[in-house]
């Protein structure tokens, strides 16, 4: 469970994110909102990424100031763009890399990256260098790069801004599937029909909040 | 080192590899072809602060003796180490280090970048560089500074460059976080 | 990516360890600075250039090809001590320094960049107790590999555009973007890291 707290962050001087407080239970939770509402900076928020100014989040109880390593080995976190978040030449590298604060024997290694491509069906990718692939390979091997460590939530952050129509629908179905609790941040609201819950931010604070066929109709409201 | 820290000692070591890779500047009235090398251990030293530019420069010096050919015209190996411009590639760290321990400790105006830029990155180049020229040549202190001057006018051009970019750069990217030894 | 110079080839010394041929770089070394005949020293740079070429099988063509960078050097140094001193010094020193880089070259040409690196990373294991980390240090080496290639294409992708409008000479205006991108880049990047466990890499399970 994530809380947050009467949360306030601040940029220079701008007020980001403006006296925030709510509770994350439910599996699938979906975050929308215009450019410059605050949503990369909610989601940098839930692992520490991004210390609040005023007012604590806390994951499971550990305050991701004062707990930062434990909130991010129970976080996961998808990026927008996958040529930042891919860090090693090939793709096995790169998955070996998300197990490195494990430290597992070389048997136990290699076996859990080949689990773990298969699960993604990037096993004939292995040892391809990861930044010659398509956009959504690309992401999906991120995505492979976060969940072989295992987290409890995931936290995407605009994770199909950058690909096209279908790659969009491939990874989100992936990011949809996937067993742990799944925190998505997008402008692609159709993909949030099957959530439990959609937080619509505007200005920095929470417009709407609700199962997704009554908050997404009051977002895309004005517009129609 | 934090992972800003590392992430930052890559990118300027591979910056300043990249800019060997770029076809050298041709300026007119200098002999010499201007490499961008130099500029990159300027702008490492401005811009990243004194610790971080001199483990850039170091983590250079460490691909290039494994093997690498980092150096511009494609030059790397081990027998750089050992040529007559050894003295110069070790006082890269060296000078990155003084010129971002200059820039903290004076500020970031233009003018500072630049004589941070003279001081480091071509005076205490050329201090470290030209005695072991003339020891590997065999040559006078004297005759080696006046073979080693060839290279100043260019060295000079890209002090200003790297001054006036690292100004630049320093005030469109907030930096607080960049500038700190 | 970014290739080494290492060259492949079935030779004993392709065959012989790292270290053992630093060892040898660095007797010769001193062999070399020491020896003040000329005679003695041509006879060292002979052998050298033969090891060089015929032994390791690098051939006549890279020993030209790594003496050419020196020339210039050699041409310095012939007329600086004809002048100053003597014929004999004068050969003598250039002859010290093209074995010297021969020497030299010929290690790097014949040494596998994974070999060098696994002889680094037992001179940082014994640095360990003063705070240095191994892997660390190997991670920082695939870090900067790995980003060579994509600083390369910022710089020049932000180069044609200036020249696209008619900039190219404006170094400022070509480079001040190009750092700014990498900046941002490195704080993407440095996230990325830190939400993938960085921090924890050190930590005992």
């Amino acid at each position: 469970m994530i809380s947050i707290d009467h949360v306030t962050v601040r940029l220079q001087s701008r007020v980001v994110l403006d006296d925030l407080a709510l509770s994350l239970t439910e599996h699938r939770i979906g975050v929308i909102g215009d450019n410059g509402s605050g949503k990369s900076t909610f989601a940098k928020l839930l692992n520490g990424l991004l210390l609040p100014d005023h007012g604590t989040v806390t994951v499971d109880g550990f305050d991701t100031r004062s707990d930062g390593k434990k909130v991010r080995s129970r976080v996961g976190f998808l990026f927008q763009n996958p040529d930042n978040q891919i860090v090693m030449p090939t793709v096995a590298e790169d998955l070996a890399l998300g197990l490195k604060p494990l430290r597992l024997d070389g048997d136990v290694l290699r076996q859990r990256i080949s689990d773990t491509l298969e699960r993604f069906s990037l096993s004939h990718l292995a040892d391809r260098s990861a930044h010659l692939l398509s956009g959504g390979e690309k992401q999906l091997v991120a995505l492979a790069g976060v969940m072989i460590a295992e987290p409890d939530i995931l936290v995407c952050d605009e994770p199909t801004t950058l690909l096209d129509r279908r790659n969009a629908e491939l990874v989100m179905k992936t990011i949809a599937d996937l067993p742990c609790t799944v925190i998505v941040v997008t402008h692609h609201v159709e993909h949030l029909d099957s959530f439990d819950r959609v937080l619509v931010l505007d200005k920095g604070r929470i417009s709407h909040d609700g199962a997704p066929d009554c908050a997404i109709p009051l977002y895309l409201g004005p517009l129609s | 080192m934090s992972a800003k820290d590392t992430v930052l000692v890559a990118m300027f070591a591979a910056l300043t590899a990249a800019l060997g890779l770029l076809p050298p500047i041709p300026v007119p009235f200098v002999p010499v072809p201007v490499t961008g090398q130099t500029l990159g251990i300027m702008l490492s030293g401005c811009v990243i602060g004194a610790r971080r530019a001199a483990f850039a420069m170091l983590l250079l010096l460490v691909l290039l003796a494994l093997g690498l050919p980092l150096l511009s015209g494609g030059r790397g190996g081990l027998g750089v180490f050992v040529g007559p411009s050894a003295g110069y590639l070790i006082a890269w760290p060296l000078a990155a280090y003084c010129i971002g321990a200059f820039v903290s400790r004076f500020g970031a105006s233009i003018g500072v970048l630049f004589l941070a830029n003279c001081v480091g990155g071509i005076g205490l180049v050329y201090v470290v560089g030209v005695p072991i020229m003339a020891l590997v040549l065999d040559l006078s202190v004297g005759n080696a500074a006046l073979a080693g001057s060839v290279f100043l006018p260019g060295d000079l051009i890209k002090a200003g460059v790297a001054s006036a970019v690292a100004a630049a750069v320093l005030r469109a990217y907030p930096t607080q976080k960049n500038t700190q030894a | 990516m970014i290739a080494g110079l290492y060259l492949p080839g079935d030779g004993w010394i392709h065959g012989l360890s790292a270290p053992v041929k630093l060892g040898f770089m660095f007797f010769t070394g001193l062999t070399i600075v020491v020896i003040s005949h000329v005679s003695v020293m041509v006879l060292l740079t002979i052998s050298v250039g033969f090891i060089f070429s015929v032994v390791a099988g690098l051939g006549f063509k890279r020993l030209w090809l790594s003496t050419r960078p020196l020339l210039i050097w050699v041409l310095a140094i012939l007329l600086a001590q004809l002048w100053l001193v003597s014929a004999e010094a004068a050969v003598l020193i250039s002859l010290r320094l093209v074995t010297l880089v021969w020497v030299a070259t010929l290690v790097t040409y014949t040494t596998r960049l994974s070999e060098m690196s696994d002889v680094l990373a037992a001179m940082c294991s014994v640095l360990r107790p003063l705070g240095v980390n191994p892997e660390r240090i190997a991670f920082l080496i695939a870090l900067t590999i790995r980003l060579i290639p994509s600083v390369f294409d910022i710089v020049r992708d932000v180069r044609d555009v200036q020249k696209a409008r008619g900039l190219e000479r404006a170094y400022i205006a070509m480079f001040v973007p190009a750092l700014t991108r990498l900046l941002r880049e490195s704080d993407a990047l440095s996230d990325a890291l830190t939400a993938r466990g960085f921090e924890r890499w050190g930590d005992k399970r």
